[in-house]
């Protein structure tokens, strides 16, 4: 695993931010021709959707045996599935931007599995209704999954404010169940974040 | 020209010569629970024996609230060039604690004994019997700030640095081991807790007191594991 906590979404501010600059720049002193008119604007429009595109997701699912995790971010969290867990949601693994999640979002038809049904609300960040699927379905999924999720949803406010010491113990019942090193090291992550959270 | 000389004379009389009530201010200004993941490997198995806790005294070893010492300073006011740095000392105080600190030791003592103890704890009679007293709680919690003002006539350069960290907290206890009235061991055990530096542009100082926050938490951890290990050997 690399733990690179760059803040990548700001880099690619910062270089549209400069390109735009040298675009703004570039138009003062000189006659523009007609192509670069056009070209202007489009290459604009190009670099801020790609800004976007590069926003990182907040939740990403891995399996238990994923090789290549890239810890690019101090806000992406990870959800670890078993091996046999991640084998009925293969379409949910390892969607690391914003961009990825749309484009799930517009393959996917029918959600029938209750993880993935919760962890498709999760990693779109409407943490309301994946708590409400997580009540709902709470006895098919299993504890694992279950305890991180709560602990999850509650330090995302997803109920009425959990006071940190509760969220703590939520990840303390969690962390005892997690199945691969990386889930473990993650609720040391959350919880330094829960304590600097203002 | 003349408001020039007035705000840059200002800036470094502000800033430069800030004093340790804004600092004081800015700390005390945060509170946070002391609080931590038990991660110790669980024992696998109990031996069957129980141990309790005779006495557990938590003295007062946290001042009221936090303090804040001027360690050093430098200043260097040559108008042109003026330089200044401050390194000051602070401590955590029982007002930034959101919880009964005393009450957290002891309770997450218990918890840790009944994780990775081989004796099962009992609130009654025990085979063994545990007396702790947690004695001293030193912090060393450095502050430094750094700035200059270059006063270019028709200009002017200014910038200041602030550091917080790192955060070292040593938790300091007397442990007393008896069985049936015999002294087992006597000792002294330290528990040591570090948290990270923080810098940057977005420092918010407030964040320090969470910071010491931190490593108190995790001193007092490192403390419960080492007691337990001691237990653990009989």
């Amino acid at each position: 695993m690399v733990a690179n906590f760059s803040e990548l979404s700001h880099w690619w501010t910062l270089l549209g931010i400069a390109v735009m600059l040298v675009c703004i720049r570039g138009q003062r002193p000189r006659p523009i021709s007609t192509g670069n008119q056009i070209l202007r604007p489009v290459s604009l429009v190009l670099i801020f959707f790609l800004c976007a595109c590069a926003e990182p997701a907040r939740y990403i699912v891995i399996s238990e045996d994923a090789k290549d995790v890239r810890w690019e971010h101090t806000g992406q969290r990870f959800i670890c599935l078993s091996k046999e867990d991640a084998r009925n949601t293969p379409d949910l693994l390892a969607l690391y931007t914003k961009s990825d999640i749309q484009k799930y979002e517009g393959k996917q038809k029918d959600v029938g599995d209750p993880i993935a049904g919760v962890l498709y609300h999760l990693i779109r960040a409407d943490y309301h209704a994946a708590n409400e699927l997580l009540h709902k379905h709470e006895d098919h999924i299993p504890a694992y999954v279950r305890t991180m999720l709560k602990a999850d949803l509650a330090y995302e406010n997803a109920e009425d404010n959990v006071p940190p010491d509760k969220v703590v113990k939520l990840y303390q019942d969690a962390f005892e169940l997690q199945p691969c090193a990386i889930g473990r090291t993650i609720i040391q992550l959350r919880i330094r974040q829960l304590r600097y959270r203002r | 020209m003349t408001h020039i000389w007035i705000i840059g004379m200002m800036i470094v009389l502000l800033t430069g010569c800030a004093g340790t009530d804004s600092l004081r201010g800015s700390l005390q200004g945060r509170r946070g629970e002391l609080v931590y993941l038990h991660d110790s490997a669980k024992a696998a198995e109990k031996q069957g024996g129980t141990v309790k806790i005779g006495s557990f005294v938590v003295d007062d070893v946290l001042p009221p609230s936090t303090t804040v010492e001027e360690k050093s300073s430098f200043v260097l006011p040559l108008i042109f060039l003026n330089v200044w740095k401050y390194d000051y000392e602070s401590s955590l105080g029982s007002a930034q604690i959101e919880n009964d600190y005393k009450q957290f030791i002891r309770e997450s003592f218990i918890d840790e004994l009944n994780r990775t103890g081989k004796f099962s704890y009992a609130e009654g009679n025990g085979d063994i019997e545990i007396d702790l007293k947690i004695k001293e709680v030193k912090m060393a919690a450095p502050i430094h700030k750094n700035g200059h003002f270059i006063f270019a006539v028709y200009a002017f350069v200014w910038g200041q640095y602030t550091s917080a960290g790192p955060v070292d907290a040593v938790v300091i206890a007397d442990a007393v081991l008896k069985k049936d009235g015999k002294e087992l061991f006597s000792r002294e055990l330290l528990g040591r807790g570090r948290a990270g530096i923080l810098k940057g542009k977005n420092l918010q100082l407030g964040d320090y007191t969470t910071a010491m926050i931190e490593a108190m938490s995790l001193a007092i951890k490192d403390l419960n594991e080492h007691i337990v290990k001691e237990i653990n050997t009989i």
